[in-house]
C-alpha cells in the first residue's frame, strides 16, 4: 500500500517534471525572435523589413509559433552572415546554394521565381534569347552572372553598380535595353518614373528558396510543411498580391 | 733626459687612459642616446599604428561587413602606404580575408585590432586586422645616427685628451719632475738643499703639489735633525769606554764595534766586523751561545747579565761582566748588543775578599770550638755551685740571714751562669753546624701548653696575666724538633714576661695562613722596642738598651732563637711599638 503511494507520487513527480521542461523549451521559443536577411530590396523586402519576404516569412513562422523578421543587408553579407549563424537564414537564394554555404540548408518549396527580363524605351525592340541583343547597346548591373554570362555579343555593354544607375543608363539614351528581374525592374520602373517597357517575354527563370542555417535544421520539415499550407489555403498568393503584383500595374 | 722620459711615460698613459675613458663615456652615452633615438622611433611607429588603427578601423570594418574585396584592398593599399608599415591583413577567423604589402618574418612590430560591427543591436566581431611595421627603417636610421655619434664624440675626446695632457703637463707633471729630480739627487751628506716646486709657474701655490714639497723640505729638515741625533748617539756609543758589539742572529757576525771594543780587544774595527762572538768569548761554543741567544729572545724584556772572559788579539784573557740585549726594532732587523765591561780589578778584589771570608770563617770555628769546650768546662764547676747552694738554702735555717741571703745569691748566679753557657753552647753548635735536630710531625697544642705552663711561676712572680689562646682547639700537624721548638716557645714567653709591665698581659695565639703556614703570635703589653733598635733585634749580644737594667739577659736569645726557627724550616718575625708593646710570631708549615 505504502509502496504504490511512492509509486504515485513518483509519477506525479515525472509528469510534471516533463511538462516544465517542454513548457520552459516552448516559451523560450516563443520568447526569442529569429532574425532572417535578405540580400536584395524593394520591393521583396523593404528597409523596416517588411514587403514579400518580411510578410511571408513572419507569417511562415507564425505557424511554427515562432517570431521572426527579416533584415535587409547587402547581398554578400546576408550570404556571411547566415552561413556564419550570425542571423538563423536567408531569403531568397537559387537552389544549389547550399553547395557553395555549407552552413546552409534550403527549405523545400521556392519562396518566389526570379524572372530575368530586358527594358527599354523603344516598344519596337523585341529579344527573345541571348542572342537576340547583339543589335543593342545594353546595360546590366555588375555581378549579376546570369547576365554577365549570357550577354556576351551585344553591341555595347555598359555595367553599372546599382538599379538606379541602370534606369537611368536607359533613361538618358545611353542604352537600348537593360536587363534586370521582373519584379524588382517593375518597382523602380514605378518608382523612378522610368517610363520603360518590359520588352518580351522573361529570357530565364530562377527558382529562389528560403535557406536555414544548419542550427535551426530542426526547423526545416516544419517550415516546409508550412509553407506548403500557405500555398494552398491561398495565404501566399494574397501576400504576394498584397507586396508583389501591385506594382506590376 | 730621464726625467723628462719617465714624465713623457706618465703623460702618454694618461692621455691612454683619457682617450680610453673618454671612449667608453663615448660608446655609453652614444649607445643612451641610440636607445633613446630608437624608443622614440619605435614610439612613432607605434603612434602610426594607433592613427591606423583610429583612421582605418570603420573603413576595413565596412567593407569586410559588405563583403567588398575591392573597397578592402584600396583601404589596405593606403594602410600600407603608411611609413615604415610594410604589411597588414584583415583575417576572418583564421583565414586570411585581404592582404597588402609583403609580410616579413623578422624586424616587425605587429599590432592587430578586433574589427566590430553593431548589428541587429549587437555587437559583432567580424574579423581583425594585423599591421606589421617594419623596423629596418629605424635600424638603418639608428646606424647612420651611430657613425655620427662616434665620430663627433671621437672629436670631442681628442681635443680633451689634448687639452688634459696640456693642463696635466703645466700643472702636474713639469713640477712631479722637479720633485723626481730632487728626490733622485738627494745625498744623505747634505740635507741643507731645498725644492721650490713653483719657480716654473712664477707665484706661490698651496696645491697638492706644493704641500709635497713642502713636506719634502719639512722631511729633510726632520732627517737632518735625526741624523745629528743619530751621529750624536753613535759619538757616545763610539766614545763608550765599555765594549759594544752588536750582531744579526744567523751569521752572528758583528756589524758594530766601538773604541771600547777595539781598545779592550786590540783588533780594529775593521777586523772585528770580520769576527763572531764566538771569536772573542773562549767560554762560549756554537751549542751554549745559541742557548744563551734562545733563552734572551724568549724574554726580550730583561737582559742576559753573566760573567766570561774575553781573550785579546794577543791571545790574553779578560774577565768581563757581558750584558746580552736582545733588540727588536721595528720594522728593521732583530739583533743582539753585548755590552761588556773589564772587571779584571773587580776580579782581584774579589779574590782578596774571599781570603778574607776564609780567614774569618776559620776564626769563627776556632771560636765555637773554644766556645764550646769552654761552655763544657764551665757547665761542670757551675753545677756543683748551683747544687750545694741549693743543698745550703734547703738547710736554711741553719744560715745566719745575711748568710741566707748570700747563698741565694750564689745559687741565682750560677743559674744565671748556666743558661748563659747553655745558650752559648747552642750558639756555637748551630755557628758550627753541630747541632742535631730530630724532627717529629706533631699536634703543638700539647706542646705550647707545657711552655706555658713552665714560665706560670716566672709570670705570677711579676703579676702578669698570660692568656693562651691556644686552648682547646684542633691545630694541623707541624713537622718540628720538640725539645727546639720548646726552647724557641720558652724563649719567646720569657722575653715577653721579663720585657713587660708588672701586672702587664702577655697572649698566645695562632692564624692559619696561605700557603699551609700557621702562625704562633706571642705579644706582650711591655716596653716596646725603639724603632731604631729594630734592626737588631736578632743580632748576638745586643739588649737593645738593656744592658744596665735590672733585667736578666745575655743577649743571644733571639738569635739562637730565629737560628733554630730557621733550622726548622721556620720564619720568625716581630712587630713593636714603643711603650706599648711587641708581638713576636713563628710561621711553620703544617701537615
Amino acid at each position: 500500500m505504502k509502496q504504490s503511494i511512492v509509486s504515485r507520487n513518483f509519477r506525479f513527480l515525472i509528469f510534471y517534471s516533463l511538462t516544465g521542461i517542454i513548457l520552459s523549451i516552448a516559451s523560450a521559443q516563443a520568447a526569442t525572435q529569429l532574425t532572417l536577411n535578405s540580400g536584395t530590396a524593394e520591393p521583396f523586402i523593404t528597409k523596416e523589413g517588411g514587403g514579400f519576404y518580411g510578410e511571408i516569412v513572419k507569417e511562415l513562422f507564425s505557424r511554427l509559433e515562432i517570431d521572426a523578421k527579416v533584415i535587409r543587408l547587402p547581398s554578400s553579407r546576408s550570404v556571411i552572415n547566415a552561413n556564419q549563424g550570425i542571423d538563423a537564414g536567408v531569403i531568397a537564394r537559387t537552389k544549389g546554394f547550399e553547395k557553395k554555404y555549407k552552413n546552409l540548408i534550403r527549405v523545400p518549396g521556392s519562396i518566389v521565381s526570379f524572372k530575368f527580363v530586358a527594358y527599354s524605351l523603344d516598344k519596337k525592340i523585341d529579344v527573345t534569347d541571348w542572342d537576340s541583343f547583339k543589335p543593342y547597346s545594353v546595360g546590366m548591373i555588375r555581378g549579376w552572372r546570369i547576365y554577365e554570362k549570357n550577354v556576351v555579343n551585344a553591341k555595347k555593354i555598359t555595367m553599372v553598380t546599382g538599379p538606379e544607375q541602370l534606369f537611368k543608363l536607359l533613361m538618358n539614351g545611353r542604352s537600348d535595353l537593360i536587363l534586370f528581374e521582373y519584379y524588382r525592374g517593375s518597382w523602380w520602373n514605378k518608382h523612378l518614373n522610368a517610363k520603360a517597357h518590359l520588352i518580351g517575354s522573361p529570357i530565364a527563370e530562377k527558382e529562389m528558396f528560403l535557406y536555414m542555417n544548419k542550427k535551426h535544421a530542426a526547423l526545416i520539415p516544419q517550415l516546409a510543411k508550412a509553407l506548403e499550407d500557405m500555398k494552398k489555403d491561398g495565404t501566399y498568393q494574397r501576400i504576394k498580391d498584397q507586396t508583389l503584383t501591385r506594382f506590376l500595374k | 733626459m730621464r726625467n723628462s722620459a719617465k714624465r713623457s711615460r706618465t703623460s702618454s698613459r694618461l692621455i691612454l687612459y683619457i682617450i680610453l675613458f673618454s671612449s667608453l663615456i663615448t660608446v655609453f652615452t652614444t649607445a643612451g642616446q641610440l636607445y633613446f633615438e630608437y624608443t622614440e622611433d619605435v614610439n612613432t611607429l607605434n603612434n602610426n599604428i594607433d592613427n591606423v588603427k583610429t583612421g582605418y578601423r570603420e573603413g576595413i570594418t565596412n567593407a569586410v561587413w559588405l563583403d567588398d574585396k575591392k573597397q578592402l584592398s584600396a583601404i589596405l593599399s593606403g594602410v600600407n602606404a603608411w611609413p615604415d608599415i610594410n604589411y597588414v591583413e584583415v583575417r576572418i577567423g583564421s583565414d586570411v580575408y585581404a592582404s597588402s604589402g609583403k609580410k616579413m618574418t623578422q624586424d616587425i612590430i605587429k599590432s592587430s585590432f578586433l574589427l566590430h560591427y553593431e548589428y541587429d543591436n549587437k555587437l559583432l566581431a567580424i574579423g581583425e586586422t594585423v599591421v606589421e611595421a617594419n623596423l629596418a627603417a629605424i635600424y638603418g636610421h639608428l646606424v647612420n645616427r651611430l657613425w655620427v655619434l662616434l665620430g663627433s664624440n671621437a672629436i670631442k675626446t681628442f681635443f680633451v685628451a689634448l687639452f688634459m695632457y696640456f693642463l696635466f703637463d703645466r700643472l702636474v707633471f713639469r713640477r712631479l719632475g722637479q720633485i723626481f729630480e730632487f728626490a733622485r739627487h738627494h745625498d744623505i751628506q747634505n740635507l741643507t738643499s731645498r725644492i721650490d716646486v713653483d719657480k716654473i709657474r712664477g707665484h706661490k701655490t698651496d696645491d697638492e703639489i706644493s704641500l709635497i714639497a713642502n713636506a719634502l723640505n719639512e722631511m729633510q729638515e726632520h732627517l737632518s735633525a735625526s741624523l745629528n741625533e743619530l751621529l750624536s748617539v753613535k759619538t757616545t756609543l763610539d766614545l763608550s769606554p765599555d765594549t759594544i758589539l752588536m750582531c744579526y742572529p744567523g751569521s752572528y757576525q758583528f756589524f758594530y764595534a766601538n773604541t771600547g771594543a777595539v781598545k779592550l780587544l786590540g783588533y780594529s774595527a775593521e777586523e772585528l766586523l770580520e769576527m763572531t762572538p764566538l771569536d772573542i768569548c773562549p767560554d762560549l761554543n756554537v751549542a751554549s751561545f745559541n742557548r744563551l741567544l734562545s733563552l734572551e729572545s724568549e724574554d726580550t724584556e730583561k737582559a742576559i747579565r753573566f760573567e766570561s772572559r774575553f781573550v785579546d788579539k794577543n791571545g790574553g784573557f779578560i774577565p768581563v761582566q757581558l750584558i746580552l740585549q736582545y733588540l727588536d726594532p721595528q720594522d728593521e732587523a732583530y739583533r743582539f748588543v753585548f755590552i761588556a765591561r773589564d772587571i779584571s780589578e773587580r776580579k782581584k778584589n774579589e779574590l782578596m775578599l774571599l781570603k778574607s771570608l776564609e780567614d774569618a770563617n776559620a776564626a769563627n770555628e776556632a771560636k765555637s770550638k773554644f766556645m764550646m769546650s769552654m761552655s763544657h768546662e764551665l757547665r761542670t764547676p757551675l753545677n756543683a755551685i748551683i747544687g750545694f747552694s741549693q743543698l745550703l738554702e734547703f738547710d736554711a735555717y741553719s744560715l745566719t740571714p745575711d748568710q741566707n741571703m748570700a747563698v741565694k745569691d750564689i745559687h741565682h748566679g750560677g743559674k744565671h751562669l748556666l743558661k748563659l753557657v747553655d745558650d752559648i753552647l747552642d750558639l756555637s753548635k748551630v755557628e758550627s753546624d753541630n747541632i742535631a735536630l730530630s724532627f717529629d710531625v706533631m699536634d703543638p697544642v700539647s706542646l705550647i701548653h707545657e711552655c706555658v705552663k713552665s714560665v706560670a711561676t716566672m709570670a705570677e712572680m711579676k703579676a702578669i696575666r698570660l692568656d693562651n689562646e691556644i686552648v682547646d682547639v684542633l691545630l694541623p700537624k707541624i713537622k718540628i724538633d720538640k725539645t727546639r721548638f720548646k726552647q724557641i716557645l720558652i724563649n719567646l714567653l720569657s722575653n715577653a714576661i721579663k720585657y713587660n709591665e708588672k701586672e702587664g698581659v702577655v697572649k698566645l695565639s695562632y692564624e692559619l695562613r696561605e700557603n699551609a703556614l700557621i702562625r704562633f703570635k706571642i705579644s706582650d703589653t711591655g716596653y716596646g722596642i725603639k724603632l731604631a733598635q729594630q734592626s737588631n733585634v736578632f743580632t748576638a749580644f745586643n739588649r737593645l738598651g738593656h744592658e744596665g737594667s735590672e733585667i736578666d739577659g745575655t743577649g743571644i736569645g733571639l738569635n739562637l732563637t730565629k737560628r733554630l726557627v730557621e733550622l726548622m724550616g721556620g720564619v720568625i718575625g716581630f712587630e713593636s711599638t714603643e711603650g706599648k708593646g711587641s708581638e713576636f710570631w713563628i710561621d711553620f708549615f703544617y701537615q
